[in-house]
């Protein structure tokens, strides 16, 4: 759907826009665009990681099959805002994943590759 | 004859695993339960009722002992419309408060008391251990892997969640190796710090009652999505459920989105302000129901809980950790008997699916079959939240000719753009799926 030559970073705390989406409904209209925003980073950050080391990721992606990606749903579903385009490029942030395991579903093209953090690494619920 | 000490290793401390397993150690099968996380209830997450009384089959006293927040005397169902206005019904019983139907729960505690329990029936727990695969022999499951190391048993339950990694890796899914984005919604969760006494004042519980909320997110962009909002003891629970495939085609709107914008709704803005935010969290919700389960037993396996798809939703509740708790003693009693007769095939295993028929299970499923069509049916979310209002608008204004009800339906209903044959339509598929 939107073109990878927009621009890279997917503007925080904005819910309007779909700038580029052709079929993106008309989000301005709605009341719900006008709220105040409290960043998604900000809370996630309520909850408890232990981040495992960076030679291993639990969940990779391949951006050449990203590239392919007609719907690009892992950014819009991803409650934890783990991927985005950097310079065009898909990137995933696996240190702020809560493990739902959503992106996994919503990948058609087959790009993400899903695997439970190691033990005792990953998200660390308090309340749950 | 087993290579084991164990003769069946549970994989998974929620609640479906810890009851498979204390049944099982009740019923002197030698047992290891198998969790990832450091800590019981770590990796766990649900919306947060638990309803029912079905831990009494295994812990008759559960009731007195397990760390519960708040038992449900209040159900609020409600219509929130995007512009404010909200269609709240409010049902309050204080009965309800001594004859309980469901206590909102906090995974991270209950969770942790359940691996304790089994400890205490004789189940030997071990946290911090992420099962990678079942280990197969012959297309026979003999164990489970982790760290390139087989543990072998008779039989395994996997009880590993609804993101079941065990179900896909071991082919346990009718030949699917991915989910089926159709039959899984998504919860994305925030709990919310208020003091126990605003929480008592502010939702009038008192201090023995609790609130349990569910509400229909009207949207106008094609979002179809449910909120909740349950009492906790000084935390409260807010969340929505989220039909992934209407995240289609959004532009940038996002989940996370779609949550700030139901806990910024004024109804429920009123309920949860000066409440600070502790934990954020997101899990599946495999509500596919009787089309969607997986495999449910194969040589020496079954698959329990939200892994194998037992999560009920029938609109007014999504009842996911009573049926786990169901289907985990059902394979337990599978195991059970199989261990009786010393055999482990499929063949012996599927006493689990008759079990789940005596039961009870999976009639509820049958009956309920058709429900997620009418639950996430368009209409629901982007028309009726603003009809409800606008009927209630026009009845409440004063000014001008004073109208009979059938003029403020017919008014509202133009102005929602809802036609009669709408509202009979969905009137009769709700009388006939829920």
């Amino acid at each position: 759907m939107s073109a990878h030559s927009a621009p890279a970073q997917v503007p925080k705390n904005v819910a309007g826009g779909g700038h580029g989406h052709v079929a993106a409904p008309d989000r301005e209209a709605s009341p719900l665009a006008k709220l105040p925003k409290l960043d998604v980073k900000a809370r996630l950050g309520a909850a408890k990681f232990v981040t495992d080391g960076h030679d291993f990721a639990h969940i990779t992606v391949d951006p050449d099959i990203c590239d392919t990606c007609p719907h690009e749903m892992c950014i819009n579903t991803c409650p934890a805002k783990c991927f985005e385009f950097v310079n065009g490029r898909m990137q995933f942030t696996y240190e702020d994943c809560v493990e739902c395991g959503t992106c996994d579903i919503v990948c058609t093209p087959g790009s993400v590759k899903w695997t439970n953090p190691r033990a005792s690494f990953g998200v660390n619920y308090r309340y749950g | 004859m087993s290579r084991s000490q164990y003769q069946c290793i549970v994989v998974g401390g929620g609640f479906a695993g810890a009851s498979a397993a204390i049944r099982l150690a009740q019923k002197g099968v030698k047992t290891l339960l198998v969790e990832r996380a450091d800590e019981g209830g770590a990796k766990n997450l649900s919306g947060g009722i638990l309803w029912g009384n079905d831990l009494a089959a295994i812990l008759p006293d559960w009731k007195a002992t397990l760390p519960v927040e708040r038992p449900v005397s209040n159900k609020k169902v409600g219509f929130l419309s995007e512009n404010g206005p909200a269609f709240v019904i409010d049902f309050h019983d204080p009965a309800l408060k001594t004859q309980t139907v469901g206590y909102a729960v906090l995974r991270a505690k209950t969770d942790k008391w359940l691996l304790e329990q089994a400890k205490k029936a004789g189940v030997t727990v071990v946290t911090g251990v992420n099962v990678e695969g079942l280990a197969k022999q012959n297309g026979r499951v003999v164990g489970v892997q982790q760290s390139g190391e087989t543990t072998y048993a008779d039989v395994v339950i996997v009880a590993d969640g609804a993101n079941s990694r065990l179900t896909l890796q071991g082919d346990l899914r009718h030949g699917h190796k991915k989910l089926d984005m159709d039959h899984y919604a998504l919860g994305v969760k925030e709990i919310l710090k208020l003091p126990r006494a605003t929480i008592e004042e502010r939702f009038g519980t008192g201090t023995d009652g609790g609130m349990a909320g569910e509400f229909v997110l009207g949207r106008c962009d094609g979002v179809l999505a449910g909120g909740f909002l349950y009492t906790n003891q000084d935390t409260l629970s807010l969340g929505v459920v989220i039909n992934l495939p209407s995240m289609k085609n959004q532009g940038e709107l996002t989940t996370h989105d779609v949550v700030e914008q139901f806990r910024n709704h004024p109804y429920i803005q009123s309920l949860v302000k000066g409440a600070e935010l502790v934990e954020y969290g997101a899990h599946l919700v495999p509500e596919g129901g009787y089309q969607a389960f997986s495999e449910l037993c194969g040589d020496g396996v079954l698959v329990v809980g939200d892994a194998a798809g037992f999560c009920f939703s029938n609109g007014i509740v999504i009842q996911g950790m009573n049926y786990a708790v169901r289907s985990g003693i059902c394979a337990a009693d599978a195991v059970a008997h199989a261990v009786k007769v010393g055999d482990f095939s499929a063949v012996t295993l599927a006493q689990y699916e008759r079990n789940l028929e005596s039961d009870g299970i999976m009639d509820d499923f049958r009956n309920f079959k058709n429900v997620s069509k009418f639950l996430w049916n368009p209409r629901l979310f982007q028309k009726y939240p603003d009809f409800l209002a606008n009927v209630f608008r026009r009845m409440l204004k004063a000014e001008g000719p004073k109208k009979k009800m059938r003029a403020h339906l017919t008014e509202a209903m133009k102005e929602s753009g809802v036609s009669k044959a709408d509202i009979l339509r969905d009137g009769l598929n709700g009388g006939m799926n829920l």
